[in-house]
């Protein structure tokens, strides 16, 4: 299993290194843009902006208008969002589905290697990737504000919104390794996660627009992860975190099992 | 060959993929040392059956053992296989790719620099990713991760796809010394002349169902011959009254070819008794005039 990771965690680390360095790059330029435009600027527009909008952005505009407040947006903007899913899901889904298509798995599971292995070794690089972005996160906000003099900021707090966030995002990485170990195609794979995962954002912000949706929320991963609260607290809800958790060991277990049941036809 | 033992044994073997049958109750035995054909045209049900032997796909009924062992419970060590339409790793190098899927393998790859050397892949070669390599380079490569362990049982599917005659030869002449060295070799192709010249024993599959199994010779001389008969006068050709079972395939001036089952000889020998013949020649069928006549008859004759 060991050469296997290693292959798996090699191949993996130029597109890791681009999605990291997109997400440093990104909290870099949004830092530069509040520098610039400040709070008389930016006060005024967030106040005109449509509630549907507002609902987008989280926080109350007293609270987004501070460094801090406005550096837990950012952990919550589409951009960031599309970034951390995207690795989880396109890794997940070309690496068990893709290799069915490509037909190379049959390379690797006619040699003394289980099945479980293989999916395993999957779901340990995806862990590894999830955690390392959302290092990337925390690390590139550290450093981003160091160079700028951005702040007050509690750095701890965003290490604990960083934290919480890796276990959302192995929950899409484990949706993501079940669907692309029952599929024969990548894209199918993808697609699937990719659709469960908008699903999820979506229901989290209709949620948000009105008391009557309400109830979507719990159907949301999104729902379980909420950095500007775990800013402006401090500290997590375990509770959510515990669910994040649950949905990613559940559905890393249950891909394994398909995988390790399922026919390989290549 | 009865004494030998099995390396692979499948019994009932059934798989369907949804409506359409993929293989319906195939029974083989391929002992150890010796090369076994599995022929057949394009969806027979030829990958299907190596999908079932490998454990990549699970039969709906029956089961396949390896070197006694259930297929999903073996040493796959003692394997080696070359999959048809071989797809490999295209970002690494040759070499990388060697060296990985013999540390998956977890034996040493102790054929690897004979392979090599034997198949024309130089170092420079190997060191080139392999996207960058042509149809025939990858075969190589293919057949040389299959080979590098030293596995007992070799199990390919058109494995002489994509490589030049030379190449070809030589991977011929490496089968027949796997073979000598006690090794097995399952391998499926639909080139029937490779298959004849190499294969010990052959399976014939037809519409996911096995026709027969038989050692090529056994089946040469069990199958129908073409007789040639050349007689001194034309007449003698048109007139001739072929014996029952016996079938006239031309007549040409003297000439007259004959279709003959191997138990008939003797009722044809009989009906030349007598007259002039200048000339005989009785010809065992190839492989692919068996292959054909199988593949002819009537599915409900079977």
């Amino acid at each position: 299993m060991r050469a296997e990771l290693r292959r798996r965690l090699w191949f993996t680390l130029r597109a890791l290194g681009i999605y990291c360095a997109a997400i440093v790059l990104f909290e870099y330029l949004l830092v530069v843009v509040y520098e610039t435009l400040g709070t008389q600027t930016l006060g005024p527009v967030l106040q005109m902006l449509p509630p549907g909008i507002q609902a987008l952005l989280g926080n109350e505009n007293a609270r987004l208008l501070t460094p801090g407040g406005f550096l837990a947006f950012l952990f919550m903007h589409p951009f960031v969002l599309v970034l951390m899913s995207a690795f989880p899901i396109a890794f997940a889904s070309g690496a068990l589905a893709g290799e069915v298509e490509r037909r190379t798995i049959a390379l690797i599971l006619t040699r003394p290697i289980s099945r479980r292995q293989v999916a395993g070794s999957v779901a340990l690089t995806m862990t590894i990737g999830v955690a390392t972005m959302c290092a990337a996160l925390w690390g590139g906000l550290a450093m981003v504000t160091r160079i700028r003099g951005f702040g007050p900021i509690n750095l701890v707090a965003f290490g604990w919104a960083a934290a919480s966030g890796a276990a959302a995002f192995w929950a899409v990485g484990g949706v993501a390794l079940l669907s692309s170990a029952a599929a024969s195609e990548a894209g199918r794979a993808g697609g699937v996660s990719a659709a469960f995962t908008l699903a999820s954002y979506v229901a989290d912000y209709v949620a948000k627009l009105s008391p009557d949706w309400r109830w979507l929320k719990r159907y949301s991963l999104f729902a379980y992860w909420d950095p500007q609260g775990v800013v402006a607290r401090g500290g997590v809800v375990w509770s959510d975190v515990a669910v994040l958790l649950g949905v990613a060991a559940l559905t890393v277990l249950l891909g394994i099992v398909v995988f390790d049941r399922r026919d390989v036809a290549v | 060959m009865s004494n030998a033992e099995a390396v692979i044994d499948a019994v009932h073997l059934t798989k369907h993929y949804g409506r359409r049958r993929g293989i319906e109750d195939v029974a083989f035995t391929v002992q150890r040392g010796e090369i076994f054909g599995f022929l057949g045209p394009n969806g027979a049900g030829k990958t299907t059956t190596i999908r079932a032997v490998l454990g990549l796909v699970h039969p709906h009924h029956g089961r396949v053992t390896i070197f006694g062992h259930p297929a999903s419970e073996i040493d796959r060590s003692r394997l080696g296989f070359v999959p048809g339409e071989l797809s490999l790793y295209e970002r690494m190098t040759g070499a990388q790719l060697l060296d990985y899927l013999a540390a998956l393998t977890r034996r040493p790859p102790l054929r690897r620099a004979a392979l090599l050397e034997r198949f024309a892949l130089s170092r420079q070669d190997l060191l080139r990713p392999i996207r960058h390599y042509s149809r025939g380079m990858k075969q190589k490569v293919g057949v040389v991760q299959a080979l590098q362990h030293d596995p007992e049982l070799l199990v390919l599917d058109e494995p002489a796809e994509g490589l030049d005659p030379l190449m070809q030869q030589e991977f011929y002449e490496l089968l027949g010394e796997l073979r000598a060295e006690g090794r097995t070799v399952f391998i499926s192709s639909h080139l029937l002349w490779e298959v004849e010249r190499i294969c010990d024993r052959v399976a014939i599959i037809r519409d996911g169902l096995l026709v027969t199994t038989e050692r090529i010779d056994t089946l040469r001389q069990r199958s129908a011959r073409r007789v040639d008969v050349q007689f001194a006068q034309a007449n003698d050709a048109t007139a001739f009254r072929p014996p029952e079972g016996v079938t006239v395939e031309r007549v040409e001036g003297v000439r007259l070819t004959l279709r003959v089952p191997a138990e008939r000889t003797a009722a044809v020998l009989d009906a030349l008794a007598g007259r002039q013949v200048a000339d005989l020649v009785w010809e065992l069928p190839s492989l692919e005039e068996i292959f054909l006549a199988y593949y002819r008859r009537d599915p409900d004759a079977r």
